[in-house]
């Protein structure tokens, strides 16, 4: 033992100072956006590390598949494939003819997207944040606020980039809200998180709204941040109180969100198009 | 010699921050042992002159960064925690190690209190059913830790 007393400062100014620096931290949260992206970067080595024994037994039940089932997997992925071969046929044609008619009212034509498959880290995150990880950061030009969603719909955004790796938000954490448009007549709602992966919340919906059960809304777009038309959600339930004037909807969103492995990150169209685009054209078209 | 014995403690801070984030089946998840807090309170009990508020602290802000938290949250958090454990060492230190688990329960008790209280005045955050199985888990694994830590440092004669 070297000693008994500790030499240096009073415990108590240590404690007042690291009270004082972790304020100012959390103040400035905002501010630190950039660096803290740095200081992720550095301790993401970790991460890797963390995630490193689950992905090799991942490769090891990959590389030890019997045969008869890569053969089902395959039979099974080529009937997927035909089926949507044919759909993607009907639905180029439906996008040019779209892309016509809204040549025709004078509104912008969304020209297809860049996108980028990441896979999701597994790691363990806070326990008040409905959060992954993913292995694409800055440099394939991950960006905050990036629209992320499965092959089912909408997932998430990002909200935080380090260099090789990012953290996305999903729409179901109790910080999130997302714009919604109901598919069946277009009535424009909100879908707040509310902490629980399996359900979401429409906040505000006044007794008189036409939603219904089954209902499937999808972004509308207005936020910006999502692209339009994207399935999110289905109306779950609903719930009337005399006493209330709004109505308590409960939806559910289509994307599993409880076990995601593969995302899709979306780059807008042409984000310089957008910035320019004049306003009262776009609301034009979506009339 | 200053230099290894830091080495060591950090090479400890890091394992813990490991099998902090680790992936564990999900039935398993909830039950996870706060493996960063009982290292850095055995580092706080066993060599305060080298491991002290400060680095406490520093392994709050890890943590901060790998879980996605705002920086600072879990940081305050380690620090009171921290220096808890700094005031009281010498008499903790000679508490049996089930006392010691006991105190430790206790203090992660507060730590998960400290960090919850934070978030949800940031983000009205609310609480889950689970969130405090870790407290009981950290008893448990208490005693493991220590003797683990405790062979380590002698092994290596960090003082």
């Amino acid at each position: 033992m070297k000693t008994i007393f500790i030499r240096g400062l009073a415990t108590r100014f240590r404690v007042v100072f690291f009270v004082v620096l972790s304020g100012i931290l959390l103040l400035s949260t905002d501010n630190m956006a950039p660096y803290r992206g740095y200081f992720v970067t550095l301790v993401s080595p970790l991460q890797f590390i963390a995630s490193a024994p689950m992905v090799v037994l991942d490769d090891i039940s990959e590389y030890f598949k019997s045969r008869v089932s890569l053969l089902n997997d395959n039979a099974m992925l080529r009937r997927q494939q035909l089926n949507l071969s044919d759909r993607l046929l009907k639905l180029e044609h439906l996008e040019k003819e779209n892309q016509r008619l809204a040549a025709l009212l004078g509104s912008q034509v969304n020209a297809s997207q860049k996108k980028l498959i990441a896979r999701v880290q597994m790691v363990d995150t806070d326990p008040f944040k409905l959060q992954v990880v993913i292995d694409k950061g800055a440099k394939d030009h991950v960006f905050v606020g990036q629209p992320v969603i499965d092959e089912h719909g909408v997932v998430g955004q990002v909200i935080d980039v380090s260099q090789f790796s990012s953290r996305v938000l999903l729409i179901a954490d109790n910080n999130h809200a997302i714009p919604l448009r109901n598919n069946r007549n277009d009535v424009r709602l909100i879908g707040l998180g509310k902490g629980d992966l399996h359900q979401l919340e429409l906040q505000f919906v006044t007794k008189n709204t036409d939603v219904k059960l089954g209902d499937l809304l999808v972004t509308s777009g207005l936020g910006e941040r999502f692209p339009e038309g994207y399935p999110v959600a289905r109306v779950a339930e609903i719930e009337n109180q005399g006493s209330q004037i709004y109505s308590k909807i409960k939806i559910e969103p289509i994307a599993k969100l409880d076990r995601l492995r593969y995302l899709l990150l979306i780059w807008p169209a042409d984000s310089d198009s957008v910035n320019e685009s004049d306003p009262l054209t776009v609301s034009t078209g979506s009339d | 010699m200053p230099l290894p014995s830091l080495i060591i403690i950090w090479i400890t801070i890091g394992a813990a921050l490991v099998l902090q984030i680790m992936p564990m089946p999900a039935m398993l998840d909830d039950w996870r042992p706060n493996w960063l807090l009982m290292t850095t309170i055995y580092w706080c009990l066993a060599l305060p002159h080298r491991f002290n508020v400060g680095s406490a602290w520093v392994s709050g802000l890890f943590i901060d960064a790998l879980w996605g938290t705002s920086l600072g949250i879990n940081a305050v958090a380690f620090a009171l925690v921290c220096a808890v454990i700094i005031k009281n060492f010498q008499r903790i230190r000679s508490y049996s190690v089930w006392h010691q688990a006991l105190i430790v329960a206790f203090i992660s008790l507060g730590y998960q209190f400290v960090s919850y209280i934070i978030q949800h005045f940031l983000y009205s955050v609310s609480i889950s059913n689970n969130y405090f199985l870790p407290v009981l888990t950290s008893l448990l694994f208490w005693p493991w830790a220590f003797f683990l830590l405790r062979k380590i440092r002698r092994h290596f004669k960090v003082v």
